[in-house]
């Protein structure tokens, strides 16, 4: 009765893993892609199916095999049968598939199925398709669990249904995903002891079930699952791994070497990222391509990459993204089709727009690099989506983005925003935000800025005064005031919105006559702050100083600022450019009322239409066929002349980025290290070879003797002959009291060369190659 | 177990880079099932690990040469569940040849336990000493290693084929063992005796008074008992293996013929290692073997130091010993009788 006992025992434990397993794969499938299908009827299929799958396979042979012929006649019959079904079944998971893909990669064409059904008939279509190919699921399921007893080979088969889905970050189902986890980690407890015990083995599955089934459970229970956000941390670690590989890859430069992001220069550290290090020194840069950029548009281009808010020791963070609770909803505010970053484009509607089309080479940050005003809504951007109101984040492998924007600033007094009711009530629910938000100071900064600010204040009252009279202000003024005039965009009598920008241009003209541009400033030292040495001590940095000090003293001064990064470009022709590494830049944006935020670039060098290098000409392209927005104004006009953000018209630049070029590593790469292998190689059997024959003919022939001895017993593990007379000398050696003579050790050490001989001799090739340069036997 | 915990590293791995770089909670909810699988296997192994009880016995513990012997070694928990895996390492040491042989085990333990079997090698006498070493039970993920008590070391001696003695060689000499009479140490009755005249020392109750009255001078009547010559049975241990094999053959049924024959003996041999000599006195079955036993305990190498060339020497022997030097030619056609 015993065995009949156990086996009852296996195929219980059979009988609940198999159609557990089953179900929670398909169900996770049809659950992440969303299918049309009867989830009662499928559930219900499914543990049949399993449940038959079970069965079968406890069968013994004789039965199995022809049972398992019928079954697959009985399915192939039955799919024949019902092709029409299936075949429309087919191709609604396809469609269902492949618009989940499209959705996440904008390169994808969306489908959709052919056949006419009604609704009902589409789920009972995409059900039996479904069932039908479980059927064979549950199939090769059972040969793997049940016969083969391959962990491996169950996990292979259910992750292929659930990967897919993961890949483009669609979570199944919790509860068939957990089943699912839960029944994978069951058959791993088990899957050492199947083969040899499968009645223990099927105790011990019975018994794991609750233990895994109640871990599952308390985590469950425990953790926030249903609105989970991945920590704080674990962003910001991802941030320095790649951050970390970045400055590897770039380093090594293996473009050429290896395909993909991981060629070309795939990860670069200059660029921009959510949170910003302020801690490093020297800029240097070898003047790889970073992105590739191609419109129509003529002029001086910020690609603006992501923004920080918050300021705390020596970095910059963004906002946690629980503040936006309330206000935003994947990107979007709750009640128009619209992100922060669209309100100056929406606030200038009827201005003409461009396409652009970026494509991301090797830029890091995870973040699409747009031009401002960037029009782009939420619901129309292809392969990226809005970051709260920081950043556009790039989707996953997409490199390219096509967006539009609108590159002239335009005069405040144009904004439309009356015009717009949405964006109008969007962008006051966003004021009262910004300034809750942006303009935060650690503590204890207000009093140790009130210098500065002073300054700052002195400064534009001295200069603001002679606004009116501009002759007769003083020559060293003179250069100021124009740039406020031209700069500063006309407003109404009565409506100071632009003192937010007449405020910045005050700071940057402040900071160019404080301090000076050096891009290999050192690192701050330790202990100090970032911002407070550049501003009181050191008087010298780039733009990632000249933009932290400037948004700090604007928020002493009231004024809602935050600091951006991205690169800086200027195209001369439509085309396509090469955007470098060496453009990476910070600036600063300024909320605007009824605007939106509005870019001021603080570093001295970077005014006007000038940049401190040369660019490459652009290569003429034709030009992307826009596709317009509801709202869009019709057929873009010709170039327009420059609408980069303000930007004081002080000439000749005061420093520049210097492009180095890094040691050219890959050519020497390969052949070193082959060389380097091939060298070790020889030595080590060179060193072997010499500490063996030193044993081997060592002074003490009793120790001789059984050195011999024992590289004759490594001989016949390989293969080889125990010479007698080795084995002889050897016992004569350890156990007699006089031991051996030098002509004896000598008889042993012939013996054993003889028998390195004979298995040199009988030994293939690709033996010899192993016993000589892998196991160094000779 | 290194292969599973490479594994587990780098699920453990991949499971953390998942982590950071999918923003959905699964990958959360697999680190910390990942994590936490180790300890549901210990738990779920513990009970039998910690319970299990191992033991080695060699059956029988004496085997005549060319006998089967076998090794037996089993490991018995009491838990329902099977263990992934039980690793030991057996190291047999045959005392005549010196050989050491270490036997790497696994096994796959189902419940309840497992015993493994072996033969023994008894085509040569001597001493096979097993020890069981390092013996470990790992978890049912296999990354965990627990120890498992060892087992005391079991023993098997293969003992000399019993054979036929043939004709008793011509030690006890013409006179059989008698070589004459000597005093008795201690006096006593006795029915040989001598006189001689008294020494100071001797005890008074020895003396003759009858006949001392007649001579007028003490006269001592001392009983002297029959001088016996020392039986001795040498041979030398070393020498191919088939040799020393037919020397303790013959050496035991030499033995056992002298003590049929009511003759006490003894047995000499040189430690083929130290060159002490060894001895030992055989009065009967009960002595014999523990000396075989000890003889089968030393190594027997190729060569060695020969008893012939150490001088004779019985302890508190009586005159020079009748030795026979026992070879494999003794009984043998050509060989000595």
């Amino acid at each position: 009765m015993k065995p009949k006992k156990h086996a009852l025992l296996t195929f219980c434990a059979n009988a609940l893993l198999l159609p557990a397993l089953l179900w929670s794969a398909v169900l996770c499938f049809s659950t992440a892609f969303a299918l049309d299908v009867d989830y009662t009827v499928l559930s219900a299929g499914l543990a049949v199916l399993g449940l038959a799958s079970a069965l079968l396979f406890s069968l013994p042979w004789k039965l199995r095999l022809p049972l398992a012929g019928a079954a697959l006649l009985a399915l192939g019959r039955g799919a024949w049968l019902l092709q029409d079904t299936l075949f429309a079944g087919q191709a609604n998971i396809q469609c269902a598939v492949v618009n989940v893909y499209a959705n996440a990669f904008p390169f994808i064409q969306r489908i959709y199925p052919i056949p006419q059904l009604t609704a009902a008939e589409w789920t009972r279509a995409v059900t039996l398709t479904v069932l039908a190919v479980s059927a064979l699921l549950a199939l090769f399921l059972g040969l793997m669990l049940v016969t083969l007893h391959s962990f491996w080979g169950t996990l292979i088969l259910t992750g292929a249904l659930v990967v897919p889905a993961l890949f483009v970050t669609m979570t199944p189902c919790h509860l068939p995903l957990m089943v699912l986890l839960g029944g994978l980690c069951v058959l791993l407890l088990s899957s050492l002891t199947r083969r040899h015990d499968p009645a223990g083995s099927a105790r011990l599955t019975l018994a794991a079930i609750p233990c895994v089934a109640g871990l599952l459970a308390l985590l469950t229970a425990l953790l926030p699952w249903r609105d989970y956000r991945q920590p704080q941390w674990a962003v910001e670690a991802r941030q320095e791994l790649v951050a970390g590989v970045s400055r590897v890859t770039s380093r090594l430069d293996l473009s050429g070497l290896l395909p993909g992001p991981f060629g070309s220069g795939g990860f670069t550290a200059a660029g921009s990222t959510s949170h910003i290090s302020l801690s490093m020194g020297g800029q240097h840069y070898d003047g790889h391509t970073v992105l590739r950029v191609t419109t129509d548009y003529v002029g001086k281009l910020y690609l603006r990459g992501h923004s920080a808010a918050v300021y705390e020791n020596n970095a910059w963070c963004p906002l946690d993204a629980r503040a936006y609770d309330g206000l935003l909803e994947d990107g979007s505010f709750l009640n128009a089709d619209l992100n922060p970053i669209n309100l100056p484009a929406a606030a200038l509607s009827g201005q003409p727009y461009y396409a652009v089309e970026v494509e991301n080479v090797s830029a890091p940050g995870g973040c699409v690099y747009f031009p401002y005003n960037l029009l782009s809504s939420p619901s129309e951007l292809r392969g990226a989506a809005f970051l709260d109101d920081s950043a556009v984040a790039q989707g996953r492998f997409v490199t390219k983005h096509t967006v539009y924007f609108r590159p002239n600033g335009g005069d405040l007094g144009d904004r439309l925003f009356r015009n717009n009711p949405s964006a109008f009530l969007a962008a006051y629910n966003y004021e009262r935000f910004v300034y809750d938000n942006y303009q935060q100071l650690p503590q204890g900064y207000d009093d140790l800025l009130r210098p500065h600010v002073q300054a700052v204040l002195k400064l534009y009252y001295s200069i603001s005064r002679f606004q009116n009279q501009p002759d007769t202000a003083p020559q060293s003024a003179r250069g100021f005031l124009d740039t406020l005039d031209a700069v500063v965009p006309k407003t109404e009598a009565g409506d100071f919105s632009a003192y937010p920008i007449e405020m910045a241009l005050t700071v940057a003209e402040y900071l160019d006559r404080l301090a000076v541009y050096d891009l290999d400033t050192p690192a701050v030292p330790a202990g100090e702050d970032f911002a407070l040495y550049f501003l009181n001590d050191s008087h010298r940095g780039y733009c990632m100083h000249f933009a932290s000090a400037a948004v700090l003293l604007l928020r002493a001064m009231d004024v809602p600022a935050r600091y951006v990064s991205g690169y800086v470009t200027r195209t001369v022709v439509p085309g396509t450019i090469n955007v470098a590494d060496y453009t990476a830049h910070a600036w600063v944006e300024v909320y605007v009322e009824n605007y939106g935020w509005y870019p001021v670039d603080v570093t001295p060098g970077y005014q006007g239409a000038s940049l401190p290098w040369v660019e490459e000409s652009a290569q003429p392209a034709p030009t992307p066929t826009p596709t317009p927005t509801p709202s869009a104004a019709p057929t873009p006009s010709a170039p327009q002349p420059s609408g980069a953000p303000a930007l004081p018209p002080t000439p000749t630049p005061s420093g520049g980025a210097r492009p180095n070029s890094g040691p050219d590593l890959k050519r020497l790469l390969l052949p070193a290290g082959i060389a380097g292998f091939a060298f070790l190689l020889v030595f080590i059997r060179y060193l072997a070879g010499t500490l063996r024959r030193r044993r081997f003919r060592q002074e003490n022939p009793n120790r001789a003797a059984v050195a011999l001895y024992r590289y004759a017993l490594r001989l016949v593990r390989h293969g080889g002959t125990m010479p007698p007379q080795t084995e002889a000398l050897a016992q004569k050696a350890a156990f007699s009291q006089n031991g051996l003579s030098h002509e004896e050790a000598r008889i042993s050490r012939t013996a054993v060369a003889a028998a390195v001989e004979a298995l040199d001799r009988a030994a293939p090739w690709w033996k010899k190659l192993l016993l000589r340069w892998f196991w160094f036997l000779y | 177990m290194l292969r599973r915990r490479l594994l587990y590293g780098a699920a453990l791995l991949a499971a953390g880079l998942f982590f950071l770089f999918f923003s959905g909670y699964f990958a959360l909810f697999l680190l910390i099932t990942l994590l936490a699988l180790p300890l549901i296997s210990l738990a779920l192994s513990l009970p039998g690990a910690l319970g299990s009880t191992l033991s080695l016995s060699l059956q029988p513990e004496r085997a005549v040469r060319g006998e089967e012997g076998r090794l037996l070694l089993s490991l018995t928990f009491r838990s329902p569940f099977p263990l992934s895996r039980f690793s030991a390492a057996l190291l047999l040491e045959h005392s005549f040849s010196g050989l050491t042989r270490r036997q790497a085990l696994r096994l796959c333990p189902p419940a309840g336990g497992c015993a493994l079997e072996q033969e023994m090698d008894t085509s040569r006498c001597g001493r096979w000493t097993v020890r069981c070493v390092k013996p470990r039970v790992c978890d049912l993920l296999g990354l965990f290693s627990l120890p498992v008590k060892a087992p005391p070391e079991g023993t098997l001696f293969v003992l000399p084929v019993p054979m036929e003695a043939g004709p008793a060689p011509a030690l006890t000499g013409a006179r059989g063992r008698d070589l004459g009479l000597k005093p008795r140490p201690g006096g006593g009755p006795g029915e040989d005796y001598e006189l001689r005249p008294y020494r100071p020392g001797d005890p008074m109750r020895a003396v003759h008074w009858k006949l001392s009255s007649k001579l007028d001078d003490l006269v001592v009547r001392e009983t002297m008992e029959p001088r016996r010559a020392a039986l001795l049975l040498t041979f030398d241990h070393f020498g191919p293996p088939e040799e020393v094999d037919g020397v303790l053959d013959r050496l035991c049924a030499l033995s056992r013929r002298l003590l049929e024959g009511n003759l006490p003996h003894f047995i000499q041999w040189v430690h083929p290692v130290t060159g002490q000599l060894e001895h030992w006195d055989i009065t009967d079955e009960g002595s014999l073997s523990p000396c075989l036993l000890h003889i089968l305990s030393q190594p027997a190498p190729l060569t060695g130091k020969s008893i012939l060339d150490v001088p004779l020497s019985i302890p508190g022997g009586d005159g020079p010993p009748r030795r026979l030097h026992i070879t494999c030619a003794l009984w043998r056609e050509g060989g000595t009788a």
